[in-house]
């Protein structure tokens, strides 16, 4: 695809039937000095063009890094990917950075947590903006800026003539992260991963900046993976979640359903122990213990030690991602009683 | 919760500070240990240092007197021949001395030298620039301008100045390399304070009630001292070097002791005809001063949270499945 | 000067324990200007009560939380203990007053030294004051921490490096009590954790408040968490309260603007709730500013304030009951926000709770 057409194509491929991205078998693990840590295992997803699925899970779940490994960005620390990661038909994984960066911006972009990090200080947000249209989608110089500004308008700057010459600092975390949404988007790619884009964020800000990323999907089209902790905000954003825990999907299903009915203990619990599930403290319900170490290996389910309705089974064996109901797979042997609440 | 978090998790906690080491003392050093046991550069190096120290405590006091011990019968002999003893192996210098015995006393001279002078500045530096750093104000500032100025004095030209006036002698010579590296410990260990300092933890003990004597010496201090360590072992190179140029140049020590710089200072003048008098000192110097340097870039590379793991990865010889 | 005693509690709920007033913390800002990040901020916590200070970044409140705790010296304004005030302490007396009040930090990860083991972390409070708890009682009493803060006795060996986020609050919750203080201020203490443990270390605190009779004063940005624990309530903006009153009074019916925006904000998981929001008062783009506007004149919310006024921009408004509100805001409008129940229809807190599963709450 050449850079050119990349910038204009945006929409080819809804007609396509198969799914824009499918993730088979992905496993990625890290060699520390203590050993190696099996940060994402066995996770298997895929996602339509215009789908928006958001994974879901605490720290220590997988979640960062099955975004960043989408584009290749683990690398650098010294990870081992293996499994299958495929765009449009072509696998991704054992791809060199040369060929990746052609994917990334034009296919698949990324907006990460921290805004002031993602934006260079001494440039304009201006110059930002464009130096992407120029560089990678050739446009001319009065062609990127004029696009610039529709991008900064459209990402709901005020103001945007005036402050496409301001520098990152001058702007609010806010806006600064609708900047990043921006360049984001200028090569209209066909999904955008998202990594906690919000959690640095005051909250009054956040709910602004999840409409405008949901409403720029449903515009364009494009694909959305959304990584968070925050059940709310993934309610918000996404249409479908994929639950993790401890590098693994234990369930995934159509979020609203999903949420008022778990098929899994761990979700469950989750929904359970948030604050807004309760009157008052004496009625918040934790989850006991911790999260296992990635390092270690667990003998069967990874939740078992501290499930709710965990069974001799459990320690036993690990559960597949089977389908509970049509579209909504648990990770559990029994994923049933959790579903009807007979346990 | 992994202790080594290597996602996005790791790359947060370093970027916001908050940690400064992440092991545990103890398996920390084992891991190391173990990681370099897989290195073979920095392992060569460290054993080349180790067998250099050896064999300083053990042959140092049994060469000294060879090593002064002229015989004019044997001078400018040539080496690799065992005709006149084992003692003689390696050649006789100018003056018919073994270079054996003089290697050997040399070396143990030349360690001893730079071990005591590192060890001096990075203690002496090291404190004054964490309690400069700490305390901060003038009194920071007025040390730091001082440091300034021993630093943008010629080192080499006091360290001679120094010297021509006072006499050279093994003491005179370890106090002015002292006071000519103490800067570098200074504003190293002022650095990591200043970054320690603002620290969510320190803020904790004071909110604790303790006093800042207490917070200096018990929380800040064992988080500079690694990097004052590796610091002191890329030093031990230079300090090595400085001495033996001083020594050449004929201010630094002189007979009976002898370094490896006086070596090639005596060897200079019979240079075309016995080599082996200077180039044997020489090799010796470059050796000690590469595996050290060598030794303090892998500690370096260890010790830092975000190449440690890569360095890790690429030591494995079996990928696990 | 009179010495800080550890004085025996009147009957809870008589006397406030810690009382600030009017408080000013100004700092110099870029080109000379002041930045004046606590502008004037009076509360009162009692024993056993919980108040909760509620604000975003640049509200102030961990400014607020520091000089309390004299970490840093207030420009103006007065902190009384048990009615002495302490900004006229010496340095010992300052260290002094230490056991009585202590803090618990938003990061646990960088609040714990890196290189101590639990157990010289946990003790560190009675090595700093002597004479407190004996040597020879050190090891039986972190035991009775450990296992108060829900910690296995193995832990105390143990460098808090291998632990997760919230075990090491735990130790540090554990240090904090150590000396029994009368009052814990707590800077975000959950803000940091996942969710399942956040439920777990509230948990914690409350029990150990109800054991201890502390007071807190609880700081935070999430309003739905506070209203599980909160007593009373005062939201912080820019350096200033704009309302106070119990959590009850709060929530069933804020009456400033921008408590209203952040309750609309607070994390919820029902749909109801946010069909049931009013579109005025969540704007982004008029939210979405960030604070910027100059407050040295005027009201300083009204850049992101729906019910802004020509009035505003002239006037500050003041925290004063307004007539048909029954706790103090800081609004010309403020009766008229309270009855526009914009978030609730007056139907009272039970708007941000949920059920989720249909097995019902358990």
């Amino acid at each position: 695809m050449s850079m050119a057409q990349s910038v204009g194509l945006a929409h080819a491929d809804e007609t396509l039937p198969g799914p824009l991205l499918r993730v088979s078998d992905l496993n990625v693990s890290f060699t520390t000095e203590r050993g190696t840590v099996r940060a994402v295992q066995g996770v298997d997803f895929s996602l339509r063009a215009g789908e928006s699925l958001a994974l879901l899970g605490e720290s220590g779940s997988g979640k960062s890094v099955t975004g960043k490994t989408i584009l290749g960005l683990t690398g650098s620390q010294g990870a081992r990917v293996r499994g299958e990661i495929v765009f449009d038909g072509d696998n991704l994984v054992g791809w060199d950075e040369d060929r990746l960066n052609r994917v990334r911006g034009t296919d698949i972009a990324m907006v990460f947590q921290d805004s002031l990090d993602s934006l260079n200080p001494v440039f304009s947000v201006g110059a930002q903006i464009t130096e992407t249209l120029r560089v990678r989608g050739g446009l001319s110089r009065e062609d990127a800026r004029a696009r610039a500004l529709t991008l900064l308008r459209q990402v709901g700057i005020p103001d945007a003539e005036q402050r496409l010459g301001d520098y990152p600092y001058q702007f609010s975390g806010g806006m600064r992260q609708r900047i990043c949404i921006a360049i984001a988007i200028a090569l209209k790619p066909r999904l955008l991963i998202a990594d906690e884009p919000t959690t640095a964020l005051d909250v009054t800000v956040q709910a602004g900046i999840l409409d405008l990323i949901r409403s720029l999907q449903q515009e364009t089209g494009m694909a959305l993976i959304f990584v968070t902790h925050d059940l709310s905000v993934a309610r918000r954003v996404a249409d479908t979640v994929a639950v993790m825990y401890s590098g693994r999907i234990v369930e995934t299903g159509a979020i609203r359903e999903l949420f008022r009915h778990p098929a899994h203990p761990y979700t469950e619990a989750l929904l359970r122990s948030h604050p807004a599930a309760a009157r008052h403290w004496e009625e918040l319900a934790p989850i006991g213990g911790s999260a296992p170490d990635r390092a270690d290996q667990v003998s069967g389910c990874r939740f078992h030690p501290r499930c709710p309705i965990a069974r001799p089974e459990c320690a036993e064996s690990e559960p597949a991602l089977l389908d509970i109901r049509p579209g909504h797979p648990s990770r559990c042997f029994f994923a049933e009683e959790v579903l009807n609440g007979t346990y | 919760m992994t202790q080594l978090r290597t996602s996005d998790d790791t790359t947060a906690m370093i970027l916001s500070g908050s940690t400064v080491s992440t092991s545990r003392r103890d398996s920390a050093a084992w891991a190391r240990f173990r990681l370099l046991l897989r290195m073979p550069l920095p392992l060569t190096a460290v054993c080349v240092l180790i067998a250099f120290v050896l064999i300083s405590i053990i042959g140092g006091p049994l060469s000294f007197h060879a090593a002064n011990a002229q015989n004019l019968d044997l001078r400018l002999l040539k080496p690799f021949t065992l005709e006149h003893g084992w003692l003689y192996v390696l050649g006789g210098d100018g003056l018919g001395r073994s270079m054996l015995a003089e290697l050997v006393y040399g070396m143990r001279t030349s360690l001893l030298v730079a071990a005591i002078v590192v060890a001096a500045s990075a203690i002496i530096g090291g404190a004054i620039g964490l309690i400069s750093g700490y305390v901060g104000g003038w009194v920071d500032t007025a040390i730091m301008r001082i440091g300034d100025v021993i630093v943008t004095l010629p080192s080499l030209l006091i360290a001679l100045a120094v010297l021509f006036v006072l006499s050279p002698s093994m003491l005179n010579l370890i106090i002015v390399l002292t006071i000519t590296r103490i800067p570098v410990y200074m504003r190293t260990a002022r650095a990591q304070t200043l970054a320690v300092r603002e620290q969510v933890f320190v803020e904790a003990s004071r909110a604790l009630g303790a006093r800042s004597g207490r917070i200096v010496f018990h929380d800040v201090q064992p988080l500079i001292v690694p990097t004052i360590l590796t610091l002191a072992m890329l030093e031990l190179a230079g300090v090595m070097l400085s001495a033996a140029g001083l020594s050449f140049l004929g201010v630094g020590l002189q007979r009976p002791s002898v370094d490896l710089g006086t070596m090639v200072s005596d060897g200079r003048s019979y240079l075309a005809v016995a080599w082996w008098a200077t180039v044997f000192p020489g090799i010796a110097i470059a050796i000690a001063a590469l595996a050290a340097n060598i030794v303090s870039n892998w500690l370096r590379a260890v010790s830092n949270p975000m190449t440690s793991g890569a360095l890790a990865a690429s030591t494995t010889r079996n990928p696990e499945a | 000067m009179a010495r800080i005693e550890n004085t025996i509690a009147t009957a809870p709920g008589d006397e406030p324990v810690l009382r600030v007033d009017d408080l000013h913390m100004h700092f110099k800002g870029r080109h000379g200007s002041q930045v004046r990040a606590v502008d004037g901020v009076s509360i009162e916590v009692r024993r056993g009560e919980t108040l909760a200070i509620v604000g975003e970044s640049g509200s102030g409140k961990s400014t607020l939380a520091r000089a309390l705790m004299r970490l840093i010296d207030p420009t103006s304004g007065r902190v009384y203990f048990h009615g002495q005030d302490l900004l006229a302490l010496r340095k010992g007396q300052v260290r002094e007053l230490r056991r009585n009040i202590q803090m618990i930090f938003q990061d646990p990860y960088a609040s714990l030294h890196p290189l101590q083991t639990t157990s010289e972390i946990v003790t560190e409070p009675w090595r700093i004051h002597r004479g407190v708890v004996p040597r020879a009682d050190f090891s039986r009493r972190v035991a009775e921490l450990l296992s108060q803060v829900g910690l296995p006795q193995a832990y105390a060996s143990m460098p808090p490096a291998r632990l997760s986020g919230g075990e090491r609050q735990r130790i540090a919750i554990a240090r904090a009590i150590g000396l029994s203080p009368e009052v814990l201020v707590l800077d975000e203490p959950v803000s940091a954790l996942d969710v399942s443990i956040q439920a777990q270390v509230i948990k914690l605190l409350m029990r150990l408040q109800q054991e201890l009779q502390m007071a807190y004063v609880f700081i935070s940005h999430d309003l739905a968490l506070v209203r599980l624990i909160a007593d009373h309530v005062v939201v912080m903006y820019r350096g200033r309260i704009v309302e106070q009153g119990t959590a009850e009074e709060v929530y069933s019916r804020p009456a400033h603007p921008y408590t209203q925006a952040l309750l609309a904000a607070a994390p919820s998981l029902e749909e109801e709730d946010e069909d049931a929001i009013d579109e005025k008062a969540t704007d982004p783009v008029l939210l979405d500013r960030g604070p910027s506007v100059d407050i040295s004149v005027g009201c300083r919310f009204r850049d992101r304030c729906w019910r802004r006024e020509a009035r505003c921009d002239t006037d500050d408004p003041r925290l004063v009951r307004h007539e048909g509100v029954d706790h103090d805001a800081a609004c010309h409008f403020a009766g008229e926000v309270a009855r526009s129940g914009i978030l609730n229809n007056g139907a009272g807190p039970a708007r941000v709770t949920m059920t989720t599963t249909e097995g019902g709450a358990r």
